[in-house]
């Protein structure tokens, strides 16, 4: 199909327990890894906070393949090991990919993987495989706090279209100009006591 | 998978979180299991999955898991095993449990069980095989969890204090009180958020800066174990701004029952009228005369001293309003370290947007006073009338046929002990000596109180230990015969949850390797013992045994039915006469009972604050001045899944949390190894530098075994002294989080 997929991910709703991560371990099959990893954002380390009492904060945010309109990996990609599918999907090309890693660094969101054992790149499919039988992403289905929505941004009655049209959403980086097709609704400013 | 044949299986992950258990579609490919995913519920807001259940596969097909008997032939501890067949494993057991009944009277054999949670067949089959045997069935709710069901058993005459304080539907503001559902229980998450972004205020109140309190509209920052004098502090705002909800104290509470001032003893009508009955008397405003509780028309006075024919007598709330009286604000503030004036406004912020819930978990009660906190916070629900009076909420009831389950012959039965109290069982002989134990589902020396106690005192004076495990824990590691037993996966059960639905956890592939069922062990076992007949069923015959209580709500369940999915249990309205009588309370008076007259002689007869044991600000803070508190991580079910590759590669290690303050004053910095010691035990670990400790505590996250530590294990540190009252109501608890150490950089 032509459209674009891509997925809205409610901070407020995470809670850093990173099912996601391990439901894309189990559907891909990824032994070492995950395409898709929980950061926290707060102090320095996992699940500690920043700022000080009373004034703590910290949220977290899982951060798979951000599936540019613009991808600089496909750029950076010497032997167009990778491609954007017409649905929005961008996907590497195992048997093209020689394990250069130049996407690696190309790409400002750090989401893509190199595996030394295989020497190929891997990164987030969105679950294409799932896709093209008519399901969401594993990672969505299993999210714990129903905090990951999945749609097709190109058509403005999907649910992911809708929530960006709240117009309380943002993207990683705006201004590398990459076009994300994952969006994040940012945590929630606490608002004390009634 | 192309190529090969594909079938999927519904069964249920009893990992006991809260006892509400997920629904999971296990993928299975020539014989393998190959995925799990969520299940569908008609309700789709209940299908649900973790990381724990995600990653179960790897505990399935763990290269350590126990594949054979094995029986001890070094030391104990030692290490040095043979294997053994089932036959001769279950043939000594027989033997050796018939030799220690003779000796010491059957009693002394013990069932050391984990949470019933993890499967109602299991657990209860346990306990049947300990009533045939005339044994003693070991409690867990000790374990740490007792605390909350001690408070619940005085003042509402049940188990959970969550049923009452916490299952508002629509409530206008909610408090998650020394709960951390976002890694404990995360489920509990999906409402709570909602509720959140629906516009509903959360407000946390926890020692630590936990995942939940980081969702929190206000995070409320306690110092540990003072949760008592916080929740006295808000009664005591509640009652300076007349917010009390003072119809709901009158007729719901045994607030208006007069106290004689000599005894402490609620006074009755036979105390003053000769052949008088035992009823509860009050003071009737409009006759200026006591009157007898349920008499029409009596207006019952709430305050005030009064003399009935001699007696000084003051009715419950007065005295209550006495002891909340001596904690202004300014003096639970000095207790608990939270400033005055969020006090203030969150003792207004709950009692005035009503109905408010307030969630608690056990957590809440893990210092040694733990039953008082519990009081305490369930006190200021009911003067503010923030309780769920039975029937008010259509409590849904399950009736499982569990008296036929547990107890099929009359004549035999289970002698009960609390955890704790094997403790002095095996020390002191009293009330009886433990001599045999048998472990199931549960890694009694990683996690109970004093590791080292258990290790060196009470492990040698028994004559017999077995363990069921999956994994050469660190409890099996000290057994005469471990026989290995199987995952979720490989055998079946019932498990509750989600309300208000029972499902199957239904075998998925045959027991890998030669593990077992705890079921078809004990049936083994049974035979042997000359109680075969009572163990003649299959795991899913004795899940249908369970559902035969002939009650309503229950009516129409069977295995046959859950194997396709789960079942919604029966609404049963209540009705007069049953146990749960509209406006009735399942105490002796029928009324919640903040004030528990029975533990007068204690004098704990209030929700009196008490500083805990190992206090921060004891003289025994000199020598060890931080409190050790260990909660609860998402990457374990307590000591399950700490050995899961996929869960170590996000979170590798034990680790302790620090504040910036205290690992400054030792000169540690992130990453540093430390040892956090005292009398009892010392053990070794990563220093982590965390804001979201307050100075004064160290937190390290349980369930880790001893050897994933550089030295020891976290309940090394952890003691083992019984509380009375909680002795006295229902079952002592280990005070986990109630526990003082000293930190130095390694």
């Amino acid at each position: 199909m032509s459209g674009r997929y891509g997925l809205v991910i409610d901070l407020e709703r995470c809670i850093g327990c990173h099912t996601c991560t391990m439901a894309c371990k189990l559907e891909n099959g990824i032994e070492q890894g995950s395409w898709i990893k929980v950061i926290t954002v707060g102090g320095d380390g996992m699940d500690t906070a920043g700022g000080r009492y009373p004034n703590l904060s910290m949220y977290y945010q899982p951060t798979p393949c951000m599936h540019c309109a613009e991808p600089p990996c496909i750029d950076a990609c010497p032997l167009g090991a990778i491609y954007r599918r017409d649905d929005g999907i961008v996907l590497v090309d195992r048997d093209r990919c020689d394990g250069c890693q130049l996407c690696l660094s190309a790409c400002p969101y750090e989401v893509l993987h190199f595996d030394a054992e295989t020497n190929l790149v891997s990164k987030c499919t969105l679950c294409s495989h799932r896709i093209d039988q008519g399901l969401e992403p594993f990672c969505v289905l299993c999210c714990e706090t129903e905090a990951m929505y999945f749609g097709d941004l190109a058509d403005p009655e999907s649910e992911v279209s809708k929530l960006v049209a709240t117009g309380n959403t943002c993207v990683l980086l705006p201004d590398a100009g990459t076009g994300p097709a994952v969006y994040y609704c940012p945590p929630m400013e606490p608002r004390g006591l009634p | 998978m192309s190529g090969t044949e594909e079938h999927v299986v519904r069964t249920a992950c009893p990992a006991h979180c809260a006892a509400n258990a997920c629904g999971i579609l296990a993928h299975v490919a020539d014989g393998r299991v190959v995925k799990l995913e969520p299940a569908d519920f008609p309700d789709r807001r209940l299908r649900r999955i973790c990381l724990r259940g995600l990653s179960s596969l790897q505990m399935l097909y763990h290269p350590d898991r126990l594949k054979y008997p094995l029986k001890r032939v070094g030391e104990r501890g030692e290490g040095k095993w043979q294997r053994m067949s089932w036959q001769e494993a279950l043939d000594t057991i027989a033997d050796r449990f018939t030799e220690i009944a003779d000796k010491y009277g059957s009693h002394s054999v013990g069932f050391v069980l984990g949470g019933p949670g993890s499967g109602n067949v299991k657990f209860g089959a346990y306990t049947r095989f300990a009533s045939l045997f005339q044994g003693t069935r070991v409690s867990a709710w000790g374990y740490g969890d007792s605390a909350g069901p001690c408070a619940a058993t005085a003042m509402f005459g049940a188990h959970a204090p969550g049923a009452f304080i916490s299952a508002f539907r629509e409530p206008k503001l909610n408090i998650c009180w020394g709960t951390n559902p976002a890694e404990s229980t995360p489920f509990m998450m999906r409402p709570l958020l909602a509720y959140k972004q629906g516009g509903t205020r959360l407000v946390v109140v926890d020692p630590v800066f936990t995942v939940t309190a980081s969702k929190a509209d206000e995070y409320v920052r306690v110092r540990p174990g003072t949760d008592a004098a916080l929740a006295l502090g808000m009664m005591n705002v509640i009652m300076q701004e007349g917010l009390q909800d003072e119809d709901f104290v009158r007729t719901n509470t045994v607030g208006p029952f007069l106290v004689r001032s000599s005894s402490g003893r609620f006074l009755r009508e036979s105390d003053i009228t000769p052949g008088g009955v035992e009823r509860y008397m009050v003071w009737d405003a409009t006759t200026n005369q006591p009157r007898s509780v349920d008499e029409a028309g009596v207006s019952a006075v709430l305050t005030g001293t009064y003399h009935v024919g001699g007696i000084e007598c003051r009715p419950a709330f007065q005295l209550l309003a006495d002891l909340i009286a001596e904690y202004p604000p300014e003096k639970a503030s000095e207790v608990t370290n939270v400033p005055v004036d969020t006090i203030r406004k969150l003792a207004l912020a709950y009692a005035t947007n009503k109905p408010a819930n307030i969630y608690t978990n056990n957590g809440l009660g893990r210092h040694y006073h733990g039953d008082l906190t519990f009081r305490a916070v369930c006190t200021l629900a009911a003067i503010t009338g923030n309780i769920i009076v039975p029937g008010a909420a259509g409590h849904r009831r399950l009736v499982l046929n569990w008296d036929a389950f547990l107890q099929p012959d009359a004549e035999r039965s289970y002698s009960r002990m609390g955890i704790l109290n094997t403790y002095p069982s095996i020390l002191t002989e009293k009330p009886y000596p433990l001599k045999a134990l048998w472990f199931a589902f549960t890694n009694f020396v990683n996690q109970c109180a004093d590791s080292y106690k258990i290790i060196n005192e009470l492990f040698p004076r028994l004559d017999f230990i077995v363990d069921t495990a999956l994994f050469m824990n660190d409890t099996a590691k000290y057994a005469d015969i471990v026989l290995p037993v199987c995952t979720f996966l490989e055998f079946s059960d019932m498990v509750g949850g989600p309300a208000p639905y029972l499902q199957l956890q239904q075998k998925v592939i045959e027991p890998l390797y030669e593990s077992r069922s705890d079921i078809t062990i004990l049936s083994d076992l049974a035979k042997r013992l000359g109680f075969g007949e009572y163990f003649d069923k299959t795991e899913e015959g004795f899940v249908d045994l369970l559902l035969d209580s002939g009650h309503p709500s229950v009516e129409g369940i069977d295995v046959a039915g859950l194997r396709e999915g789960p079942a919604r249990i029966n609404p049963v309205p209540v009705l007069p006469g049953t146990q749960l009588t509209q406006g009735q309370f399942r105490t002796a008076s029928g009324k919640v009972e903040f004030y528990v007259e029975r533990l007068k002689p204690l004098g704990e007869e209030l929700p009196l604050y008490k500083e805990p044991l190992e206090s921060g600000r004891s003289e025994k803070a000199e020598k060890y001045p931080l409190v050790f508190v260990q909660v609860h991580s998402r990457f374990r079910h307590h000591s399950s899944f700490a050995n899961i590759p996929w869960l170590l590669e996000i979170n590798p290690r034990p680790v302790m949390d620090i504040s910036p303050q205290d690992a400054a004053s030792r000169g540690i910095t992130e990453g540093d190894a430390v040892v956090v010691y005292n009398d009892r035990g010392r053990i070794k670990l990563e220093a982590k530098i965390n804001e979201g400790i307050q100075p004064g505590v160290v937190n390290i996250p349980q369930g880790w075994w001893f050897d994933q530590f550089g030295e020891g294990g976290h309940n090394t540190l952890s003691h083992d002294a019984i509380n009375p009252a909680q002795d006295a109501i229902y079952e002592p608890n280990m005070a986990f989080n109630d526990v003082l150490v000293q930190v130095e950089k390694a």
